[in-house]
This record gives structure tokens, sequence and C-alpha cells, in this order.
């Protein structure tokens, strides 16, 4: 009788714990992938202020038949499908996967400045995914 | 003083007109193959006497007293592979050299440059033996399979063999290259036939050529080049002619940019995949990157993917070239290995071209370090 009191106290004990442990797996799941939301807000931005994207990157070309001036630039823009995925592996146990779309954008002027001014036209021209590792407290590149 | 301007702007000029005149070959393509093997056969029948390029004037012969102007066919062989490694572009590949009837391997597959394959090509005799020893090609096939030589290698690979295609025993030459080819799915053979089919033996002995010989050898050499989805050259032609030269090393090794340049319908960037310095091996944890990737691309199993690798600026330009395309091939022997067909895949190294950031902080050149899979039509 004593014995079988002590087996149920185990059982409760290991249950209670596993309930535990996976709440705390499932809330690390849920904050992994929050981060990585933010992480890919962070990437976009990055390419678009840091990289050769955004406006800061256009370029202005002549055309030799009519004399006028195209301005240009590329573009990121976030997309749905981002999403993460458990590895089972220690080192990497997530890796996460984002979308984006690189917009090309064109304006055309009589001058050099008044092609920078716009109004732009953007056109999609590629669709884009980055897959990330997480080592178990950031994203890495 | 006047006269002494003109001198200065010829030279000058002539300077420019080589500088600009000598833009190589590699600045045009790339490499077609990861890896290509001259498979130069040594029988007996490669010693006698290649009629079709020798003096065919009987009596220019008969009046020099001698048979004269004569040459072997090895010896042709010897001259054409110079001739080609004078003009075969120093690219991202690896070379090797092998003789049959015997197999000696005088190259082991080693990243190629002129220097080491001309050290190799002089090493092949000008004079053998002829009578009893004829070519065992089926032998010299096996031999290559079973050296190990094409299992070692990685990628696509091309085997250049040098062959009269005569006097064979043993079995049939053609089934045993079919099955190498089926086991090598990646393996393309182009054959430089020395058969010489409807030529006359031209010596003041006249012996007599071996004509249903000389028919038969050209036969398994059409044969070979056939299932190899090679082209089968004439080397009568490739000795004579040094344009013939040229268009043979273009479209064996050579890659055009327009196909390199295709058009990029879908990005799939791989970040984070750290190699060790000067190295192109995958560590475990990045292997998990890959592996979603491997997923992406069988879910897409129609779609067509070039393995793009890039670099930061940190090194020369070449060092940067030659490490992206490691590391390109790096991914893509990982793909291969986890069930991707390699006839989808397609690699290139882009060194540091065509940077998403500014090198000039440790941030941008971590973002422009990245191999991309590039979706093309």
């Amino acid at each position: 009788m004593k014995n079988i009191k002590i087996l149920w106290v185990g059982l409760l004990v290991v249950g209670f714990l596993g309930c535990v442990c996976s709440v705390a797996q499932a809330m690390d799941e849920a904050q992994v992938e929050r981060s990585f939301v933010q992480f890919q807000k962070d990437w976009i931005k990055k390419l678009n202020t840091e990289g050769k994207y955004g406006e800061k990157g256009m370029r202005v070309e002549k055309s030799p038949i009519d004399g006028s001036f195209t301005a240009k630039y590329d573009e990121v823009r976030e997309a749905p499908g981002s999403h993460i995925k458990k590895t089972g592996q220690a080192a990497t146990p997530y890796v996460g996967t984002m979308h984006y779309e690189i917009y090309g954008c064109t304006a055309a002027g009589k001058t050099a400045e008044e092609a920078r001014r716009g109004p732009f036209n953007c056109a999609l021209q590629t669709d884009t995914s980055e897959i990330f590792r997480f080592n178990g407290t950031k994203w890495l590149y | 003083m006047k006269k002494a301007v003109f001198p200065v702007v010829l030279f000058f000029f002539m300077a420019m007109v080589m500088v600009l005149g000598s833009v190589s070959v590699e600045a045009k393509c790339g490499p077609k193959e990861d890896n290509w093997i001259f498979f130069v056969d040594q029988s007996g029948s490669m010693y006698m006497t290649y009629w079709k390029v020798s003096g065919t004037d009987s009596k220019a012969i008969k009046k020099k007293g001698g048979d004269t102007a004569k040459v072997a066919k090895e010896v042709v062989a010897k001259q054409i592979l110079m001739d080609m490694n004078a003009v075969i572009p120093e690219l991202n590949y690896k070379g090797a050299l092998d003789l049959f009837a015997p197999f000696e391997e005088l190259l082991t597959p080693t990243m190629y440059n002129r220097p080491s394959f001309a050290a190799a090509i002089k090493m092949i005799k000008d004079s053998q033996v002829i009578v009893g020893r004829e070519t065992p090609m089926t032998k010299g096939l096996i031999e290559l399979e079973q050296s190990g030589i094409l299992a070692g290698l990685t990628g696509k690979t091309t085997v250049i063999m040098f062959s009269d295609g005569m006097a064979n025993v043993g079995a049939d030459p053609v089934m045993e290259a079919k099955q190498i080819l089926e086991k090598h799915p990646n393996v393309v053979v182009h054959v430089v036939s020395f058969a010489q089919p409807g030529v006359k033996d031209m010596s003041i002995a006249g012996k007599g050529m071996d004509t249903a010989g000389e028919q038969k050898g050209a036969d398994i050499n059409r044969q070979i080049a056939q299932l190899g989805k090679g082209m089968l050259v004439d080397a009568a032609e490739l000795y004579r002619n040094p344009a013939a030269i040229q268009r043979f090393v273009m479209d064996v090794f050579c890659l055009e940019e327009r196909v390199v340049e295709q058009k990029v319908v879908e990005r799939i960037v791989l970040r984070g995949i750290q190699f060790d310095f000067d190295k192109s091996n995958i560590k475990p944890e990045f292997q998990p990157i890959l592996d979603e990737a491997v997923s992406t691309l069988k879910a897409k199993p129609d779609v067509k993917v070039v393995i793009a690798g890039y670099t930061d600026s940190i090194g020369t330009a070449q060092y940067n070239m030659v490490l992206s395309n490691q590391r390109a091939k790096a991914v893509y022997t990982y793909f291969v290995s986890k069930g991707i067909a390699a006839s989808r895949l397609q690699t290139v190294g882009n060194g540091m071209n065509d940077p998403v950031a500014s090198n000039a902080t440790a941030d941008g050149r971590a973002m422009n370090r990245r191999v991309e899979l590039q979706i093309v039509q």
C-alpha cells in the first residue's frame, strides 16, 4: 500500500514537471517566433537603409535615343509566409525562413533632377526567401 | 624632339594593342565542368604511322630514299595535347591526364594550371614497341573505373579520350563505356579519333592498312562518343588546324556567359553558413539551413537552380572568385547527397561582385557573405 502511494506521488511529480517543461518549451518556441518576426522587420529595414536597396541606391540613366532620363532604385517589401522550424539540433535549434519581395521602381524626366523627383512606378521583380539559423539566443547571418 | 615623339607614341599604341588583344578566354567564359580527364590510348597501334597527317606523296618519299615524313599517332596526340594546353582557360576546375593500354596516371585530378599539365604531357613516350601491344580499350575503361578516379570527383566530369579504337581484344568496349556512364551520369565523353578508315599506307614497304580494323576502330569511337553525349572529332583536323583546336577547347571547357546570365525568377538566400578560413566544408551546425533549402527544392521538382557563392571584399578578386566557387560547389555536393538531381543544379562563384551592403563595415561584409539559390528559367 505504501509502495503504491509512493508510485502515485512519483507519477504526479513527473506529470507536473512534464507539464511545466512543455509549457516552458511552448513559450520558448513562441518567443523564438516573435523574435524572428522582429528580426525580419529589422533585416528588411537594414537592406533598405544600409544595403543596395532603397532610394539612396538610386541611379539615373540617360537614353541614347531621345536624351531623356530614367531614375531607378530597388526596394524590399515584406511578404507573407515567413516561418520558423524546430530542427532538433542543439547548436541550431531553429531555422527561420523569411519572405520578401524586391520591387523595381522607375521614374522618367527630361532632366536627371526631374527623374529623381518622381513619381516612381514600382513593379515586382523577384520573390526572395532568406533562411537563417537560431543558435539558442539570436538569429545569425 | 619631334622625331622622338613618334616612337614613344608607337610604343604605347602597341602596348595598348597587346594589353587589349590579350583579353583571355577566362574573361569570357566560366568553367563548363568541375573536372576533366584526358584519357589517352598508348597501345601498340597508337605508335603506328598516322598516315592522315604524314607525308602522302609516295614519289617524294621514294625520292628521299626511305620512309620519311612519317609521324606516329601518339606523337600527334602529344602535340594536340600541347596545343590544347596552350589555350585551355585556367578556370576553377580539376584536370587529369591518364593513359591506357596499359593504364597509367600521369597527373591526378588537380586544380588546373598550364605548367603542371605541360609537364605531365611530356611524360608521354614518343616511341614504344608496337608488336604484341594491342588495344584492350575495355580493360582501360575498367581500370579507369576501378582506380576510383571517377568516383572520387564531385560535380560534372568530362573525359576526352584519344584513341584509334583499333585491335580491341576482350569484351566490348562500347558496352563497358555504357555501364560506366550509367554509373556516373555526370560524366560526358568526347572522343578524338585517330582511326583512319580508307587511308592508304604510303610507305615504300607498303605493307598495307588494316582497313577493316581501322573502320571498326572508327565505329567504336563514334559509338562511345554518342553514348557519352560528347563530340567525335578527327585528330588530323585538330593537328593541322589551330582554329579547330580553339573551337574544340571553347566547346568543351567554356560555359558561355549568356548561359550563366539566365533570368532569375526567385531567390533563396542561405545565411549564416560559416566556412573555416580558406575552406569549403560544411559543418553540422549549418546543415539545418541546407536541409530547409533541400525541402524547398524537393517541393519544386521542375525548377532549375544556379547555386551562386558570394564573398565580402576581404582578399583579392581572384581569391574571392575561387573561394565563392568552392563554397557554391560544397552546397551543390550537399544537395546532391540529399537527393536533389545534379542535372537541376549549376554552380557559379561571383566573388565579391554584386554586394547587397557596403563592405566598409563588419555588418555589411557579413551581409555580403552568402550563398544564393537562383531559380532560373
